[in-house]
């Protein structure tokens, strides 16, 4: 505790529990790969507890599945239509994976798995690769119109496939960016507080309840990300379902 | 192992979570993408440029173009999610 106050990335440093290494990659165990499985086998508890003998009048944990889930079939009805209800129970597990991994990132002494770019870099690109091969599915070698735009005159053309280009190679790098760069930033925020609270007692008094309250605030960034990440990925296969 | 999932009637199930809330989050969340789209788009154009410049040699004229090229792009994003965030 007293290493993670001094440097507040100390958080973010991981370290081989069981070395591994598979043909010269190193696939050590680490801390952030326990906790992977801590979020699977959490998701896999919450959802066999919420589907175990379902009830007319259900119970708390299963009306709590069944609006989250109903909320993202919405979500999903907005953004991609019919067609991507075939995409629903991905959309579902990507929810939760980011929103378990979030929060139960802020427990004391665990880790934010999403803290690493590694890690969010991955979702984002299975995103945009599913984005692809969805409209390839739906449009053939037409969905690769989206470089330019219709209505677009043909002298603009040339100057519109690049910047086309870039706006869609943005997407994956702001997805992956904005949940790891939220994720990390709140962390770093609430120790370097409580990092300098331990300087003089007005800081003891001033900072521990402003680090609780951004603690509190960490919490709703953990929701609102997931949520972010899941209807950008919405947003982004619906329009290579639409196409335009 | 999911009966629920993917098969409520639309019509038969009441839309729990309340307009407000919902209307809240799509407005942070429009709001959080907003500055993060302009600058990986212009990241994105200088650093396609630097690299072609690197494989052409042709010193920093593409990147200069990929700077400019990448603020269109980013700006082109914003437009379009506000206008997707308005209708």
């Amino acid at each position: 505790m007293a290493r993670e106050l001094e440097n507040p990335l100390h958080h973010f440093e991981l370290h081989p529990i069981v070395p591994l290494n598979l043909f010269g990659a190193d696939v050590s165990i680490n801390k952030a790969v326990i906790l992977m499985w801590c979020v699977c086998g959490v998701m896999m508890g919450l959802f066999y507890l919420a589907s175990r003998g379902q009830r007319i009048i259900p119970t708390r944990i299963q009306s709590a599945v069944e609006m989250a889930v109903e909320f993202l079939r919405d979500m999903v009805l907005d953004t991609m239509g019919e067609k991507g209800l075939k995409l629903l129970p991905f959309m579902i597990t990507l929810f939760f994976f980011i929103l378990l991994s979030n929060l139960l990132g802020l427990i004391p002494s665990s880790y934010t798995v999403t803290s690493q770019v590694a890690v969010t870099a991955l979702f984002a690109i299975t995103v945009y690769v599913i984005s692809i091969f969805v409209g390839l599915y739906y449009h053939g070698f037409h969905y690769f119109s989206i470089f330019s735009p219709p209505g677009t005159p043909r002298w603009l053309v040339p100057a519109m496939v690049p910047i086309e280009i870039i706006s869609q190679l943005a997407r994956p790098f702001t997805l992956a960016l904005r949940l790891f760069i939220n994720m990390t930033v709140g962390h770093m925020m609430i120790s370097v507080f409580l990092g300098l609270a331990m300087w003089s007692f007005f800081g003891l008094v001033l900072l521990v309840p402003l680090s609780a309250a951004l603690y509190g605030l960490e919490v709703f960034i953990a929701c609102i990300q997931a949520y972010i990440f899941t209807i950008l990925a919405c947003v982004y296969i619906g329009e290579a379902i639409r196409l335009h | 192992m999911l009966p629920f999932v993917g098969f409520y009637p639309r019509d038969c199930s009441e839309n729990l979570v309340s307009s407000g809330t919902t209307e809240l989050t799509k407005g942070l969340a429009f709001a959080t993408r907003l500055g993060l789209e302009l600058v990986v788009a212009v990241v994105i154009g200088s650093g396609l440029g630097y690299g072609i410049d690197q494989w052409l040699g042709s010193g920093p004229w593409v990147m200069i173009v990929g700077v400019f090229l990448g603020g269109i792009a980013g700006m082109l994003n914003v437009y379009r999610m506000a206008t997707r965030n308005g209708s």
